[in-house]
């Protein structure tokens, strides 16, 4: 998790991802993980408030609108930051992975 | 809209029987409303397959529920239900399509381990407060012991009640314990890899917690009113006025040139007697009822002193408890009636603590009876028990209450 600067699980992954062009709100979050993954990656409300929660806490999402029901996220400079530095890491396992094979 | 009421058939804790529970009941038209761990509100309507969840969410006592959570939940087709203790909160939904509500067993067995800790928290917490209230509750007692008045102790009001509701507190102690580690058995087989659905856990019936507090409400109520009664009863009484049983009368065993010493105070009558000014030196005090003893009386009869420095005076305190206890009573009446608190100045006074006891024991079909004398002083006391009553009669004065012994049983007939 992000306070303990270790990787990123696939579902914090995936909503950071979702903000990246744009804010939304959390069944879009949501829709986003799943078409992206072709079903592999499926937020739950329980597990996406969690993550939300946890994201606003440590300052990288910040909450934009709220219409009605509906809440809306945006990342910001830290979240981008992370996400970016998981994204780093990833490649990183990738290559290390690739280079082994050949 | 029709109600109707269940006793949980499992722990609060054991969450996946919980849900499932909750689950059968839908299928039978009965949808939660309320939650208590001994007793649920259903209200009736069709049968619908409904699943619930159980989030974990611990609630301080000035939070509000949180908002942002319940919409994010409604966003997703999950309705919030009820909540559990302020600990935890109850989902619904009936589409089939909805999807699950977590969907990482991690961030959930987390949620979980944070519940456990509270917990864990509020179990050691409470054991301190129970210590304290032992400890409050056991003091006292540990200044009779090894003779302990028990019997004395029964009548006095609060202590049978007391001493229940420190059980079902104990009692409940342990269930909080038993919550605790089914929490963290909970939250240990999420972070194994194992979902809630596919977990059963042992734990305590809710038939327990349903028992604890049908036990503890009824004693609450009865303590309260026993601390509650002593406002409504006037403090003292005329002896003129008495009726709940005759008196043995001071100034019949004193006998001429007896007379009486006076104080005047004023009463708590609530009636158009209003404040009437009581002679408190021999005047009736009606005791606190308590559970094992409704009717109890202090007459107390005070003279002034006379030419010899004597200073008669009779204290006569008389019980009708539930019948097994009246002998026994009588008996602990007795054997403290030669060590007497700090409090009992009337009977204290010239009383030598060192000085030795003389004590006899009379035939009294049916019932107890017998007097002790400390005869370097004149005290004595008579302690009586008959027809499910008791009473002990203590007297200094220039007579012998060995005269006066049918008297004595006639206040118990």
């Amino acid at each position: 998790m992000s306070k303990d600067n270790g990787p990123l699980t696939e579902p914090m992954f995936y909503v950071l991802m979702a903000l990246l062009k744009g804010d939304r709100c959390g069944t879009e979050i949501a829709d986003f993980a799943e078409r992206r993954t072709g079903g592999r990656v499926r937020l739950g409300p329980g597990t996406l408030y969690t993550l939300l929660a946890r994201f606003l806490e440590d300052g990288c999402l910040m909450e934009t609108a709220v219409e009605g029901r509906k809440r809306t996220y945006r990342i910001t400079p830290k979240g981008r930051q992370l996400f970016q530095a998981e994204l780093a890491r990833l490649r990183r396992c990738l290559s290390d992975g690739e280079e082994e094979l050949i | 809209m029709k109600l109707c009421w269940k006793i949980p058939p499992v722990s609060v804790y054991d969450i996946p029987g919980l849900e499932r529970w909750l689950s059968a009941m839908a299928e039978q038209g009965l949808y939660l409303k309320k939650f208590r761990p001994y007793l649920c509100t259903f209200r009736r309507d069709t049968p619908r397959p409904t699943r619930y969840r159980i989030e974990p969410h611990r609630r301080q006592l000035d939070e509000e529920l949180p908002q942002s959570m319940l919409e994010l939940y409604r966003e997703f087709g999950w309705d919030y239900v009820a909540e559990i203790e302020r600990t935890m909160l109850v989902f619904s939904t009936q589409d089939p399509y909805a999807p699950e509500v977590h969907t990482d067993l991690t961030v959930q067995s987390q949620l979980w381990t944070q519940l456990a800790r509270r917990q864990r928290r509020s179990f050691w917490i409470s054991l301190a407060l129970l210590a304290v209230l032992l400890l409050e509750y056991l003091y006292p007692l540990a200044a009779y012991w090894p003779d302990l008045p028990l019997t004395l102790l029964l009548v006095t009001p609060g202590f049978f009640a007391g001493f229940f509701i420190l059980v079902t507190f104990l009692a409940a102690q342990v269930s909080l314990f038993r919550q605790w580690r089914a929490i963290r058995s909970l939250s240990r087989r999420l972070e194994a890899g194992v979902a809630l659905e596919q977990q059963s856990i042992r734990s305590p019936s809710g038939k327990l917690e349903f028992l604890i507090q049908a036990i503890r409400f009824p004693l609450v109520l009865l303590l309260l009113l026993e601390f509650a009664i002593p406002f409504f009863i006037p403090k003292y009484i005329p002896l003129d006025e008495f009726t709940a049983f005759s008196p043995l009368s001071l100034a019949s065993i004193e006998g001429p040139g007896y007379a009486e010493s006076r104080y005047m105070m004023g009463t708590y009558y609530s009636d158009e007697r209003g404040d009437q000014q009581v002679d408190a030196n021999n005047s009736c005090q009606p005791g606190t009822p308590s559970f094992l003893c409704w009717n109890r009386w202090t007459v107390v009869q005070t003279g002034q002193t006379d030419q010899n420095g004597r200073w008669p005076r009779m204290i006569i305190q008389w019980f009708d408890p539930v019948d097994p206890l009246a002998q026994p009573l009588a008996r602990d009446l007795l054997r403290c009636a030669r060590t007497p608190g700090d409090r009992e100045y009337t009977w204290r006074y010239g009383l030598e603590e060192d000085a030795p006891w003389t004590q006899e024991e009379f035939p009294l079909s049916g019932g107890y009876l017998a007097l002790i004398e400390q005869p370097s002083t004149g005290h004595q006391a008579v302690a009586a028990a008959l027809n499910g009553k008791a009473v002990l009669v203590r007297y200094c004065g220039g007579q012998d209450l060995r005269d006066h012994l049918d008297e004595i049983v006639d206040m118990l007939n």
